[in-house]
């Protein structure tokens, strides 16, 4: 399909084509592409996005710049966690920011009261979030569909109570503040280039985990169960134990995002974690697309910068983003990345041959 | 030879373009506002950024400061502390910009204020409730509302010479009702007074307080309770006052500084007959006494407001209004360049400034402008604000 329209294209070539090949085409590199591991040069694209991300702060030296792909890179954290368990084992969580927000209070309780290092308390903010997930999940598990959509959404707001109530513990509705900047060893990320490449250095270790990891034998059999939970029980996968396995795994890259943004924006407070954060990580599960690990960083970096952007229309920024999420929703159901690259080869066919049809040859 | 003359003839008008007076006006001076436009506080910000926008058009219709015209640059912070801070940094990479407004919200001005303070810019908050960041006494932040300190010392006043005893009081779920409580309890119970703290609370979207009320009500009756004080602002003010009402409570009930609004009244009706409360002088303005200095200002900026808008202006008008006049005040008052250093000194230097809601002092020791004396007494009588005086407390 692809061969021959793309031999009509560089026969006819005319130049006002390059107003809209280009951008596509840069649009095609720029947007992931879930197929890739299917082919040969997945290696080579994936060292482009790398040096995309590690070189991209270097062009635009600018703080805000730095800042809004700070938030995005947590934000990625978030959605790589959740797209595993909803992309990948087809399971729906509602309550995602709760473990982001355990992940913050954590690192803010250890590191304001108790003196220990942002380091020790991001150790510290994973093993609790997983906590809390594995007792949480035990039960809830056992749910399916829009009934655990429910029971995690109730997680969700039974965290904040817990956390709005217990003022000795979390500073109750006022919060924790002056939590410190992260640091390694003495070094400190005290600007937000340094956070930056913490943040993303993170995001590439934990895409290079995910990556793997769906590709082993956990992660065919988290396929598996998505597809049908009684198919995968009957060939001998434990589902509950699976879908727990990767429930704990989400609620461990949350506890690590929400110890980051806790030294990041340094305070805690529980309005924060609330569904404010929650549908958002959802939307950019689902806008950067189901089932592929490319599409929820594509996805936290795009509503991100779209936020960001539009905050200067105001009170219209509100309707403007919805109708931008409405008509991407339209356009690209399966997500931006996995539609793009049947949309540009379908435009690319599609001008290619007008002239042809408009001349009654084909 | 057509041609160069009618050359010349461009080139001379483009140069007299050029150099005319209005090319050559000096820079504007670009003020952030960094507020909420969307999200719970939309409507508050809108009429915040319309006082705002009607003050700069004042002034620069006036001719600016020294041929500076004053510019607003609005962003939408969607009451998400993460767009909060990244609006702060686009704010401070733009090295024109020399004080940044906002945000509303106590839980974004935590991490704004943290930023002002690093990255040494001016950050004035509208509404400063929280009292553990205002603890934090910080070089760059300044505070333009009534503090919960100077509203909770009025409310004590007011209960002191309503001789109240014991008050029951039912506050809100966030911080600015959380921290009007304590402070009420520290201040009443130096005067004496014994105030009993409910363990029930409300949130700002609650819609009926019914269940929290019959639970209070053995409490209030066995304690027997001089009055109620609802510690709370917004919508559910006046459902608290109604459904205590409709359970047959008949004890006064006090508010906070957060009762002065139409539209309380109009939720509330009869039930909010007699509440009494600490108010912002713009609530009761045209009762105010005849030589208040800040009456003629009220009374001014409301025809002006109402002519703009169509209707009055209200307090976050007040607060709209203050803080373009503070802005504009230190920029008279800036010695030499203005820079973001300049203009912060010349800020925490303001002396006496005259505006809607009092006098505003500030101070190297003290960011907070008002004092208790910018607050008035009022009660709701017939559907009406009417200020009362107590003798020996006003």
């Amino acid at each position: 399909m692809s061969s021959q329209p793309a031999k009509g294209a560089q026969k006819e070539f005319r130049k006002r084509d390059l107003f809209y090949l280009v951008p596509l085409w840069v649009l095609s590199l720029i947007a992931p592409d879930p197929y890739l591991y299917h082919k040969k040069e997945f290696k080579r694209k994936d060292l482009y996005y790398l040096g995309a991300i590690g070189l991209a702060p270097l062009t635009w030296s600018d703080p805000h710049f730095h800042h809004v792909m700070v938030l995005a890179g947590i934000y990625a954290i978030l959605a790589l966690g959740l797209s595993l368990f909803m992309g990948y084992a087809g399971q729906i969580s509602l309550g995602h920011a709760a473990f982001f927000g355990i992940g913050a209070y954590t690192t803010a309780i250890l590191t304001t009261r108790h003196g220990f290092s942002p380091f020790v308390a991001l150790w510290a903010s994973v093993l609790s979030a997983s906590a809390v997930a594995y007792l949480i999940g035990r039960p809830i598990l056992k749910l399916k569909g829009y009934f655990l959509a429910l029971a995690t959404l109730g997680f969700g707001e039974i965290f904040l109570v817990m956390v709005r109530e217990s003022t000795d513990l979390t500073g109750g509705v006022i919060g924790i503040f002056g939590i410190p900047w992260f640091s390694v060893a003495g070094f400190s990320f005290d600007t937000y280039l340094k956070q930056y490449y913490l943040i993303w250095g993170v995001v590439a270790g934990l895409f290079i985990f995910s990556k793997n990891l769906v590709r082993s034998k956990l992660g065919r059999a988290l396929l598996a169960v998505a597809a049908s939970e009684d198919a995968a029980s009957s060939v001998g996968i434990n589902v509950p134990r699976i879908k727990l396995e990767i429930f704990v795994l989400g609620a461990a890259f949350a506890g690590l995002a929400g110890s980051l943004f806790a030294c990041i924006m340094s305070t805690a407070n529980p309005e924060t974690f609330g569904l404010g954060v929650t549908v958002p990580i959802v939307m950019m599960v689902i806008l950067g697309g189901m089932g592929t690990i490319y599409g929820p960083v594509a996805g936290a970096i795009l509503l991100t910068w779209l936020m960001d952007i539009l905050s200067r229309y105001q009170e219209y920024s509100l309707p403007i983003y919805s109708i931008i999420l409405i008509l991407l929703l339209i356009f690209f159901p399966d997500g931006i990345g996995t539609r793009l690259n049947v949309r540009i080869l379908y435009l690319i066919g599609y001008w290619a041959k007008k002239r042809k049809r408009d001349e009654g040859k084909l | 030879m057509k041609n160069i003359v009618s050359l010349l003839s461009v080139l001379t008008l483009i140069f007299v373009v050029w150099t005319s007076p209005a090319h050559v006006a000096e820079k504007p001076y670009k003020i952030g506002v960094n507020l909420e436009f969307t999200g719970p506080w939309a409507e508050v910000t809108k009429t915040v950024k319309n006082a705002m926008v009607l003050e700069v058009e004042r002034i620069n219709k006036m001719g600016g400061i020294d041929g500076h015209l004053l510019e607003l640059l609005f962003e939408d912070n969607g009451f998400d502390p993460g767009r909060a801070a990244a609006n702060m940094t686009k704010f401070t990479a733009d090295k024109e910009i020399i004080a940044i407004v906002g945000p509303f919200e106590d839980n974004l001005q935590a991490t704004t204020r943290a930023i002002a303070e690093r990255e040494k810019i001016t950050n004035m908050i509208i509404c400063p409730s929280n009292p553990m960041v205002r603890s934090l006494k910080q070089k760059w932040a300044f505070n333009i509302a009534q503090s919960d300190i100077i509203v909770s010392q009025k409310l004590v006043d007011l209960s002191l010479a309503r001789k109240y005893k014991k008050v029951l009081v039912f506050h809100g779920a966030w911080p600015l009702a959380q921290s009007l409580a304590n402070y009420y309890k520290a201040f009443g119970e130096e005067k004496g007074m014994k105030v009993i703290i409910s363990q029930e609370t409300h949130k700002p979207t609650d819609i009926d307080m019914t269940p929290q009320i019959i639970k209070l009500k053995p409490i209030i009756e066995k304690e027997k309770v001089d009055a109620f004080y609802a510690c709370t602002g917004g919508p559910p003010g006046p459902i608290i006052c109604k459904n205590l009402r409709t359970q047959g409570i008949k004890i006064p009930i006090l508010g906070t500084h957060a009762f002065g609004f139409g539209f309380i009244i109009a939720l509330g009706g009869e039930a909010m007959e007699g509440v009494e409360f600490p108010a912002a002088k713009p609530v009761v303005f045209d009762q105010l006494d005849e030589n208040d200095p800040v009456r003629p200002v009220n009374i001014d900026f409301d025809k002006r407001f109402r002519d703009r808008y169509g209707v009055g202006a209200d307090q976050l008008a007040g607060y709209g209004h203050d803080t373009i006049g503070l802005i504009y005040d230190a920029l008279k008052r800036c010695q030499g360049k203005v820079t973001r250093a300049t203009f912060r000194e010349a800020l925490e230097n303001t002396k006496g400034l005259k505006s809607c809601h009092g006098i505003y002092n500030y101070s190297p020791t003290d960011h907070d402008g008002l004092s208790k004396t910018d607050m008035v007494f009022v009660r709701i009588e017939g559907g009406k604000f009417k200020r009362f005086k107590l003798p020996g407390f006003e």
